[in-house]
């Protein structure tokens, strides 16, 4: 995945996450984690992963769901999958 | 269920949304639930209905006019989600959701201590989420009676949580049944012999029912689950991850059922059904096709039955005590003639509790049709094909409930029966009786206008009245009473069954009922009060009547035998308190005008009144007989008149 690639998923997931938690002031990184993005809770793990889901048009596993713990990871998991962005 | 929606996209939801939000920020919290209430219904696609879940939680917090709601929920699974949809659906009917969650695995020892956090907290609801993991364990075929046995024990364990909640706080009491598998080991024969996964989930949700202590009562999962689809409903990462229930799909829908539950608790339910004719109860306009040519019944093709099918379930309806009035422009006696006349008609002129067949705006005529029948507008629906009638009534009477109907009348009940708007907690007798009296009171409305003075009219109403303690036979009326009636009662409080059971056994109150019949029928119970000794005063904690029986003296009726109870307690005085609220202006001044001396204790709680029972004269009603004294009333004595 080239770099403009993965600079167009995180804008993608930018969005969705503006959208999800009613807040137009998160700004993304690879390295954005739970603990940065107050409202990413663990209560808000589930729903904003169904939301991501739906966005990328993919299926995180049980796995996966407890492996994704930050932008990093969730974006790891996306391109496993060959998300397109 | 919203049957056909637009295809909207992001951008859409982004600015309906928005709307909300920005009313918000504006300080106008009223205004963000109304932006919201147009966008929640079922086809809102789930990431707009997280997130509206997210600004109600915003709303709620900045919202100064809403009703605080406790509920404690005991769950074996993860129910944070769920609570948030729920916060939705409440904020839309008005209410704030205050939710203390039990931490998962300690609500069974919470229950059984009377000081845990649970109790601390003072729920007024407690709901017990039962999940269906408690009864999946993989068997073999032959162990059946093993599978009955575990049921049983299950909800037996079930039960005796509820009755010790009801004990220790007299809250109501709800438990949810359990979804069946998606997914079954026996295939088709899995819910047809003992051992059965799905067997023991019909056997489990068909016991739990007559398991549970009166009051008690069961959320149908299972019902939501089917209608939602088992395969989209069951979500196995989530249980593995998270202990969620269900999928995330599934849970605006769920906490939407939820909602109207809960409203029915409180009392809100929607009573009547307000009806258009023409291409609402029937195919084609009276007044251009004639009663003969009326598409209705069998006769009248796919069209017709869709029209007769809507009438039986409007009339089922009709049976269990939702009253239906008819609103429509039309000829007032052809309108009749054909309700009479045509072979296709399921609803008869009986079936109805009130008419408006005329040419006014049906704004003014909704309005009357309240006053005729003593509800409010906010306990009324309107069903009516004309989109132009539905917006102007939405327009005028924001607290009426505007169905949207589809185009397509097969789709009628599925309109109607989504909103979930008349659920009640249980169906009692008088409920069944309702049609009856509404019926009854418009003959005597008839009789009011012959009747050239009221006096003349009161005699001639030949009124009978009987009243006692509560009992079991009548404790659920007199319940639902009290949570039902928001005009006449003084003091608007509500109490669970639960609790009203607690107050009876504990001898420091007197429960009564009063219940009038009169030469065009029986009214059933009509009046609840709930009288609270304190040394030598018998407080009025509670009297409720029913709106059916307004200004015909049951209230000096009923006075009166307070009057006796208490003074056979000892007592010298009896108070009484209004506290006001948007509804109950009636009796505003019915203490003052019985005479009573507002009281020089200062209450920020409504004005308190007393009356001396030492000096004071009552008169009883001149029109009303005392014709026996029910069962279970603890006074047998007359000589008070």
């Amino acid at each position: 995945m080239t770099n403009l690639m993965k600079t167009a998923m995180l804008l993608k997931l930018q969005g969705i996450f503006r959208d999800h938690f009613l807040d137009d002031s998160i700004t993304l990184a690879a390295l954005s984690s739970p603990e940065e993005i107050e409202a990413w809770d663990s209560l808000a793990h589930i729903s904003l992963l169904t939301v991501v889901e739906r966005a990328f048009g993919v299926r995180f596993s049980a796995i996966e769901m407890g492996e994704i713990v930050d932008v990093g990871t969730l974006m790891e998991a996306l391109m496993r999958k060959g998300a397109n962005h | 269920m919203t049957l056909t929606s637009p295809t909207r996209d992001a951008r859409f939801w982004r600015s309906e949304l928005s709307n909300a939000m920005r009313c918000l920020e504006a300080g106008d919290a009223a205004g963000a639930v109304e932006a919201l209430r147009t966008v929640a219904n079922a086809a809102t696609p789930t990431s707009v209905q997280l997130q509206m879940s997210r600004l109600a939680g915003r709303i709620a917090m900045q919202h100064p006019n809403l009703l605080e709601l406790r509920i404690a929920f005991c769950a074996d699974c993860t129910v944070g989600d769920l609570v948030a949809a729920l916060r939705l659906r409440l904020l839309l009917e008005g209410w704030c959701l205050n939710a203390h969650i039990v931490p998962i695995g300690t609500w069974r020892q919470q229950v059984y201590e009377p000081v845990s956090p649970l109790y601390q907290f003072r729920p007024e609801l407690v709901w017990v989420f039962v999940e269906s993991s408690a009864l999946r364990t993989e068997r073999s075929i032959a162990s059946g009676d093993e599978a009955i046995e575990d049921v049983r024990n299950l909800a037996d364990e079930l039960s005796v949580y509820a009755q010790q909640i009801q004990n220790h706080c007299g809250a109501q009491v709800i438990v949810n049944n359990v979804s069946p598998p998606a997914w079954r080991v026996l295939g088709n024969l899995d819910g047809n012999i003992p051992g059965g996964v799905a067997h023991t989930v019909q056997l489990f949700n068909s016991e739990l029912p007559r398991y549970l202590p009166v009051g008690a009562v069961v959320f149908d999962l299972a019902y939501l689950a089917s209608w939602f689809g088992l395969s989209r409903w069951e979500d196995r990462r989530l249980w593995l991850h998270s202990r969620h229930p269900f999928s995330i799909d599934a849970h605006a829908e769920v906490a939407s059922a939820m909602a109207r539950l809960v409203v029915a608790s409180k009392g809100r339910s929607r009573k009547c059904i307000v009806l258009d004719l023409d291409n609402t109860l029937w195919g084609g306009v009276l007044g251009d096709d004639g009663i003969e040519g009326l598409a209705l019944g069998p006769n009248g093709g796919a069209g017709g039955e869709a029209f007769a099918g809507f009438q039986s379930w409007l009339k089922a309806y009709a049976a269990r005590g939702v009253l239906l009035a008819i609103c429509s422009k039309n000829d007032a006696t052809l309108a009749r003639n054909a309700f009479e006349q045509h072979p296709g008609m399921v609803l008869s002129l009986n079936d109805i509790a009130a008419f408006r067949i005329n040419w006014h705006n049906k704004a003014d005529n909704i309005r009357a049709l309240a006053a005729e029948l003593n509800i409010d507008l906010s306990s009324m629906v309107f069903v009516d094909d004309n989109p132009a009638e539905r917006a102007l009534v939405r327009q005028e009477l924001p607290e009426v409930e505007i169905v949207e109907l589809s185009e397509d009348p097969s789709d009628y009940i599925a309109c109607l029966a989504s909103g979930r708007w008349f659920e009640s907690l249980t169906i009692t007798p008088d409920d069944l009786l309702r049609r009856q009296a509404y019926r009854d009171n418009a003959a005597r409305r008839a009789a009011s206008v012959e009747a050239s003075n009221l006096p003349a009219y009161l005699h001639g109403l030949n009124m009978q009245a009987t009243w006692g303690g509560v009992d079991d036979s009548n404790l659920a009326r007199f319940t639902q009473l009290i949570n039902k009636t928001n005009q006449f009662h003084l003091t608007t409080t509500r109490y669970s069954q639960a609790e009203v059971s607690a107050l009876q056994a504990g001898g420091q109150h007197w429960l009564g009922c009063f219940s009038l019949r009169d030469r065009f029928g029986d009214n059933g119970i009509v009046a609840a009060v709930i009288l609270n000794f304190k040394d030598e005063i018998a407080w009025i904690d509670t009297w409720a009547m029913s709106c059916r029986v307004f200004a015909r003296t049951m209230e000096d009726f009923t006075l009166l035998r307070l009057v006796m109870v208490a003074r056979q307690r000892g007592c010298i005085a009896l108070r009484g308190r209004f506290r006001p609220t948007a509804k109950n202006l009636v009796v505003a001044n019915l203490y003052r005008d019985f005479g009573a001396i507002p009281s020089h204790r200062l209450s920020e709680d409504g004005v308190i009144w007393d009356f001396d029972l030492l000096s004071h004269t009552f008169k009883d009603s001149p029109y009303i007989v005392e014709s026996r004294q029910m069962i279970g009333g603890n006074l047998k004595t007359k000589e008070d008149t």
